[in-house]
């Protein structure tokens, strides 16, 4: 464990050096003012450390309890009491994410605690739909397919501005919090069984889970209109940097306690209700687990809050007076493909992966797939931007290419590529390339809402693409070849002269 | 003759031990996940002693065992402690295109030593430990028609393939290996063979399962009813 945490530091640090370097060279160059890149430099090795320590902490805690709950729910015969179980901790661990929150207060028309509950319940949901899909052998693909038809009938019938908006709370759903539980929870549920579907069974469910929200929030379309504002200052503060990281430090201490209630009381009602569940030393792990889990996600939320939000909206703004498409485009490539390295639900999805398939699917071809994601997500936007391509087209066109992929990759690809596309949107996304997004779409005088947010729905639909397409290298690669003129007969050995 | 070696160390990736596949022309490998121990109280207390490990089996001619084994523990410094373990197993048997493969003299026992140990057997039970490694997802086939030749259970393992050609299963730099699925099947001489011949016909390399098949002597064994 001590060495996992040793190489865990190791990775993250290569990880996050690219892009650091590219963002201080891209910034001095800008002609940015200093204080907010020697902040952006501090905060890249609190985002090492804090990455480091989340992802040690939440395997140690949170992944157990979630891989528990699900290998004991799944053995209880009663059907009704395992769905209600699964909508409650799939509402609990949804409200409580702390990237929803951002969201919830960024959107001005709607009650936060409306937003909120509603992201809630459509993950509550689909984790249900997704646990009744286990338990019956349903097929993930139908299923997909099937609400992808909703999503987009329905966006035919609302207004414009919301379909962003419903994208973009899909995608930050599925974040640092929910990411590791609904994962194991489904490692879980699956762990029992032997059958040909189990790989492809175990994942999906983040996939699922991040359809939910869609749904639920379009159908708040009907009762809100999709006209909202966007506060802009909160990228132009110019308090003292060690003021804003004491401040940013104390509110997401304040952020990240309130999600770990829930969770610790889930842990504690699971653990009274099933006996033997949890050892006297699983406990001990697991409580040392959640502290370590708060203080790095505390560290990881002070670092992208206090400097990632406003570098990234500041570099977008002066790339517009540069005036030059294609040098800013080229810049959203790289920065496409590295902030992708650096997501941390990411990395914590690719381990898992690796681990059930054995290594097959290592995570470092799974890291680049979802890179080049990353990137083609960052030109669609900006394309988008500069030359006013509605979102509609570039989502009805991409998820009519991830169905026909679908049918031709094989099925623990399709469920890993849906589980990818709801990790990929994760904090940094929300963090810098969305404001870089807006700081170009300020300077532009063009809407953020329409124009801007739609980034986060196209990342989280270009991974379904990549990951597939790597499926389908995959089956051609590994196809087991038929042999001829092979002699099988059994021979026996005289093995005891070899002792 | 052909041995089973496993390795068990906290190596990740191959490298040090990949080049000794086409070194020692050993193609048959596969690999799977396991957790060690570390021996610290301290880290015990709070849970974490867990090591990540990885076991790897590969099919190695006799001859060149000695060879092999000090290649590896040179490559990963087993003689210090803590950094993993390398032994091998005979093989009792295996098909016939194992043996072709790794090595084409034959070491095989003829008739009359079979009959000499088939008295022998009689007053005592022998058993073989049948490992049968497969394409992810033909389990289920392989133990259906072993239990129709007469076995009792088995145990399923999954791992991953690794391959001795390394330019067959590149891409963009990185490796591409199949998943496969390793079964275990404990019988006695009098149905051992049956069964390896059941499994091969069923699944074998001339099939899309393609199996690989051989067996391991067990010494003895407590837990077996028929």
């Amino acid at each position: 464990m001590i060495e996992n945490f040793k190489t865990s530091l190791k990775e993250t640090t290569i990880s996050v050096i690219p892009i650091c370097i590219l963002v201080t060279i891209t910034s001095i160059l800008l002609g940015i003012d200093y204080n907010t890149i020697i902040s952006f430099i501090i905060s890249s090795f609190l985002l090492i450390l804090g990455i480091t320590t989340f992802t040690f902490g939440s395997n140690i805690s949170m992944m157990i309890i979630g891989e528990k709950i699900g290998n004991k729910i799944i053995k209880n015969k009663n059907i009704s009491l395992i769905l209600i179980s699964v909508l409650i901790i799939g509402f609990t661990i949804t409200i409580v994410e702390p990237d929803l929150k951002i969201l919830a207060t960024q959107l001005t028309n709607i009650p936060d605690i409306v937003l909120i509950s509603t992201v809630g319940l459509g993950v509550g949901l689909f984790l249900m739909l997704a646990t009744i899909k286990i338990l019956f052998k349903l097929n993930l693909k139908t299923i997909i397919i099937i609400n992808y038809i909703i999503i987009f009938t329905a966006c035919i019938f609302l207004p414009n501005e919301f379909i962003p908006i419903a994208f973009d709370s899909s995608g930050v759903t599925t974040g640092l919090i929910s990411v590791p539980f609904i994962l194991t929870l489904g490692i879980g549920l699956t762990s029992s069984r032997t059958d040909k579907d189990t790989k492809s069974d175990t994942f999906g469910l983040i996939g699922l889970c991040s359809i939910g929200p869609i749904i639920t929030v379009l159908l708040l379309g009907l009762l809100y209109d999709g006209n909202q504002t966007y506060d802009t200052n909160i990228f132009t503060n110019n308090l003292p940097l060690i003021n804003q990281y004491i401040n940013n430090f104390i509110k997401s201490i304040q952020d990240v306690l309130i999600p770990m209630i829930p969770i610790v009381l889930v842990f504690i009602i699971f653990k009274l209700v099933s006996k033997n569940s949890f050892t006297k030393k699983e406990t001990k792990k697991i409580i040392l687990g959640l502290i370590i889990t708060l203080l790095g996600l505390a560290i990881f939320l002070v670092s992208v809050n206090v400097s990632f939000m406003k570098t990234g909206y500041l570099i977008g703004e002066k790339f517009t007076e540069l005036n030059n498409e294609s040098l800013t485009i080229l810049f959203g490539i790289i920065i496409g493909f590295l902030i992708i390295l650096v997501e941390p639900a990411v990395k914590i999805l690719n381990e898992q992966i690796e681990e059930i398939t054995n290594g097959s699917i290592s995570k470092n071809i799974m890291q680049i797939s979802l890179s080049v994601g990353g990137s083609i997500a960052v030109i669609l936007s900006l394309l988008r931007l500069f030359y006013n391509i509605s979102i509609l087209y570039i989502l009805l066109f991409g998820y009519l290419l991830v169905i026909i992929l679908s049918f031709l990759t094989p099925k623990v690809f399709t469920a890993i590529a849906f589980d990818s596309g709801g990790s990929a949107t994760g904090s940094l996304t929300t963090t810098f390339l969305l404001p870089f997004i807006i700081g170009i779409c300020t300077a532009l005088e063009k809407n953020i809402f329409t124009d801007a947010f739609g980034l986060i729905a196209i990342m989280g639909m270009t991974p379904l693409i990549t990951i597939q397409i790597l499926g389908i290298i995959f089956q051609f690669k590994t196809k087991q070849k038929i042999y001829k003129n092979i002699d099988e007969t059994i021979i026996d050995y005289d093995w005891r002269k070899s002792i | 003759m052909i041995e089973l070696m496993c390795l068990i160390s906290s190596d990740k990736d191959d490298k040090s031990i990949k080049p000794l596949y086409s070194k020692y022309n050993m193609p048959f490998n596969f690999t799977i996940y396991g957790e060690g121990t570390a021996s610290s109280s301290l880290l015990e207390y709070f849970g974490l002693e867990k090591v990540k490990k990885y076991i790897y089996f590969s099919l190695i001619d006799q001859k060149e065992r000695t060879n092999i084994l000090q290649d590896i523990k040179e490559n990963l410094k087993l003689e210090k402690e803590g950094n993993g373990i390398c032994f091998t197993i005979p093989l009792s048997s295996s098909t016939k295109h194992i043996l072709n493969k790794i090595n084409d003299k034959e070491n095989t026992m003829d008739q009359k030593l079979k009959e000499e140990n088939q008295i022998e057997k009689d007053n005592k039970k022998e058993y073989h430990l049948i490992v049968t490694i497969i394409t992810e997802g033909y389990a289920e086939t392989v133990m259906n028609t072993a239990k129709n030749a007469g076995a009792g259970g088995g145990t399923l393992i999954n791992g991953r393939s690794l391959y001795q050609d390394k330019s067959k299963n590149m891409f963009l730099g990185f490796s591409i290996e199949p998943e496969k699925d390793v079964i275990l099947i404990v019988a006695d001489t009098s149905i051992k063979n049956n069964i390896m011949d059941a499994i091969v016909q069923k699944t074998g390399l001339k099939t899309k399962g393609g199996a690989i098949v051989f067996s391991l002597p067990i010494s003895d064994a407590v837990g077996l009813y028929e």
